[in-house]
């Protein structure tokens, strides 16, 4: 009786073990680990949004991987949603040795409800695959790294 | 109830399988006490002890069939199944069904062999989880979780019944108290256990967000079968004398209602004041509960940055103090002011509301938050256990402390349904979604602001301090 309730208490633990996803998710949470080896080579996503309705973007990536041109065109790097109209401030773009370094300045307004920020790195340009974003709103603050080869969000790496 | 129905249908449809699945639930017919003392006093002592570990045991596994939810909330949130506002919505029905099922159960209970009665309701409740599982739609989840909330009200009344069947009326304050731990081992289980299962390598298991419904599917069948098997029906079904012969202990009856019916003196009990303002002010404090126990680790993760693992348990922590509060409460009240609730209603609101300012606006300190969390705990769960029922019981009229004690329930359940919605809406209309699409998947990143829901929950907590000390000069009746 006793081996036989072991038993479907080994089954049912086995059970719970092998159906985690564990496999596919090997490389990223492998990847939790070793990301900061590699971290100066990937490219950064900083975002700023402050209560006043401020939204600073600060985009960094290599030089091999996108043009000057594409990235001057904001609607390709980043597209924002809110209630009402967001202004395009200024967009200053400069050359750090291996890295191109683009702020992006848009004002919401305090009145307006931010809804959403697309920031299209990886949809655009294939050769970038990986990105480490922070960003930060007037409640909270979330670091993390997207890459193409997991299916969420890497989070405290 | 179900014996009325019972005789009902085999009275007019001939043992048909209705009549067979009453007879199945209903307290079985009184049989004639066994002339052996020995014999009764053996049995006896091997149900009571049996009661109240199986009863204790099993409310508290069935505990995580209704909490299981509160921790799959936020990977359901970020695998983008349900928004925040559908997330409130489906977490809120469970409430409603509750406060249903707690009140009609109640009556239902009165008339049931409870550990079938017991045993079902957690069976059906595992089933309801093992469905929510499956579930990728909202509103199959809101309907699979409000009927779990109606299967999960099967159990308190349930317990009841049989702490009134084996315990006297001297005791049983004593084991009521052992069993409302159950409360604190069922929230500790989800917020440690089931949290464990789905926290990522290396703090947890790494499952997927639905072995946090199966998984707790599983231990409320393995509870089911354990009532089945180990609650008793009342003594006389078993050929025993009811508790108060065997102890040679009666209680005393109130003389001046003596005649009046007991429906009679239920419906006096919705005419006295002070019942009402309990009614809101427990109803104002499970605002404040629920919502630290929905949002709780959800708000943890998202503001405050901890893993879903720390979060649960610093959940735990706090669920852990509530045993102690549950205990520490009714002694302080007892000894300390003469079993007046009021003044230590204060004290422990004191002890509920000042850490939660701590939590939400004191320093960004785990030790400090980790602090504020457990004192918020004790506090909470000792003015829970006052304006959730032991204050009704003082001020209703003891024969109808079931009804009383239902009201209440009705409120504070509503209360807390109303609050998950709320919450809910507040939170998802806070949403800003940081969206990282990609040819092979898209990323979306979420960010919530609580200013307006802790104003919320906060501002229910101070409301409930309020009523219950306008409540300070009420006297228990007899």
């Amino acid at each position: 009786m006793a081996y036989k309730q072991a038993g479907i208490f080994l089954v049912l633990t086995s059970f719970l073990y092998g159906c985690g996803d564990n496999i596919e998710n090997s490389f990223c949470n492998a990847h939790k680990d070793v990301h900061q080896t590699h971290a100066l080579d990937v490219s950064h996503v900083d975002i700023e949004y402050q209560a006043s309705g401020s939204l600073t973007t600060t985009v960094q990536v290599p030089l091999t991987a996108i043009d000057l041109v594409s990235l001057e065109d904001t609607s390709r790097v980043l597209v924002v949603e809110a209630e009402k109209t967001c202004q395009l401030v200024s967009v200053n773009i400069d050359k750090q040795g291996q890295y191109w370094q683009a702020a992006y300045h848009i004002d919401c307004g305090q009145d307006n409800r931010l809804r959403k920020v697309s920031i299209a790195l990886l949809d655009k340009f294939p050769t970038i695959n990986e990105v480490e974003a922070n960003i930060q709103t007037p409640a909270a603050h979330k670091h993390f790294v997207l890459n193409r080869q997991c299916d969420s969000p890497i989070f405290n790496f | 109830m179900i014996s009325v129905l019972h005789r009902f249908f085999s009275t007019y449809t001939d043992r048909s399988a209705l009549t067979k699945l009453f007879g199945f639930f209903s307290s079985g017919n009184d049989r004639p006490i066994n002339p052996d003392s020995n014999y009764v006093d053996a049995q006896f002592r091997y149900h009571r002890r049996n009661v109240i570990l199986v009863i204790t045991l099993c409310y508290g596994l069935g505990y995580v069939c209704r909490l299981a939810f509160n921790v799959v909330k936020k990977p359901l949130m970020d695998a983008g199944v349900f928004t925040p506002e559908e997330v409130g919505m489906i977490g809120s029905t469970l409430l409603y069904g509750y406060a249903l099922g707690k009140f009609t159960n109640g009556f239902l209970a009165d008339h049931a062999n409870v550990g079938r009665f017991f045993a079902a309701g957690i069976l059906l409740s595992a089933m309801a989880n093992l469905g929510m599982g499956f579930s990728h739609l909202a509103w199959l989840s809101a309907l699979l979780w409000g009927i779990n909330g109606w299967f999960q009200g099967f159990g308190a009344p349930s317990s009841v019944v049989s702490l009134a069947s084996w315990y006297t009326n001297s005791e049983r304050g004593r084991y009521y108290g052992i069993w409302s731990t159950a409360h604190s081992i069922g929230e500790g289980l989800t917020y440690l256990g089931i949290a464990w299962l789905i926290a990522a390598a290396p703090k947890g298991l790494g499952l997927s967000w639905e072995w946090g419904l199966w998984a707790p599917a599983m231990i409320c069948v393995f509870a089911a079968f354990l009532l089945y098997r180990y609650l008793p029906d009342r003594p006389r079904t078993l050929g025993l004398p009811t508790i108060a012969n065997w102890k040679g202990e009666h209680g005393q009856v109130d003389n001046a209602h003596q005649d009046e019916s007991i429906w009679k003196t239920q419906l006096r009990v919705l005419a006295i004041p002070s019942i009402w303002i309990l009614a809101l002010a427990s109803s104002s404090m499970y605002v404040t509960r629920y919502a630290i126990n929905s949002w709780g680790n959800v708000y943890l993760q998202e503001i405050r940055g901890f893993d879903l693992f720390d979060a649960n348990l610093f959940i735990f922590f706090n669920t852990v103090a509530g045993i102690l509060g549950c205990l520490v409460y009714g002694l302080v009240s007892d000894k300390f002011f003469s079993a007046r609730r009021p003044p230590a209603n204060l004290i422990f609101g004191l002890l509920e509301i000042i850490p939660l300012f701590v939590i939400f606006y004191g320093p960004p300190n785990t030790t400090v938050l980790g602090i504020a969390l457990v004192v918020y705990g004790f506090g909470l769960s000792g003015i829970l256990a006052s304006l959730g029922g032991l204050f009704a019981i003082d001020i209703a009229p003891k024969k109808v402390a079931g009804a009383a004690m239902g009201f209440i329930g009705i409120f504070s359940y509503l209360g807390a349904g109303m609050q998950d919605y709320i919450s809910g809406k507040l939170i998802y209309s806070s949403e800003i979604i940081f969206a990282f699409p990609a040819k092979e998947q898209h990323f979306n990143i979420y960010f919530y602001n609580y200013d307006k829901p802790i104003l919320f929950w906060v501002g229910a907590s101070v409301l409930s301090i309020v009523l219950a000390s306008s409540l300070w000069k009420i006297k228990a009746a007899d």
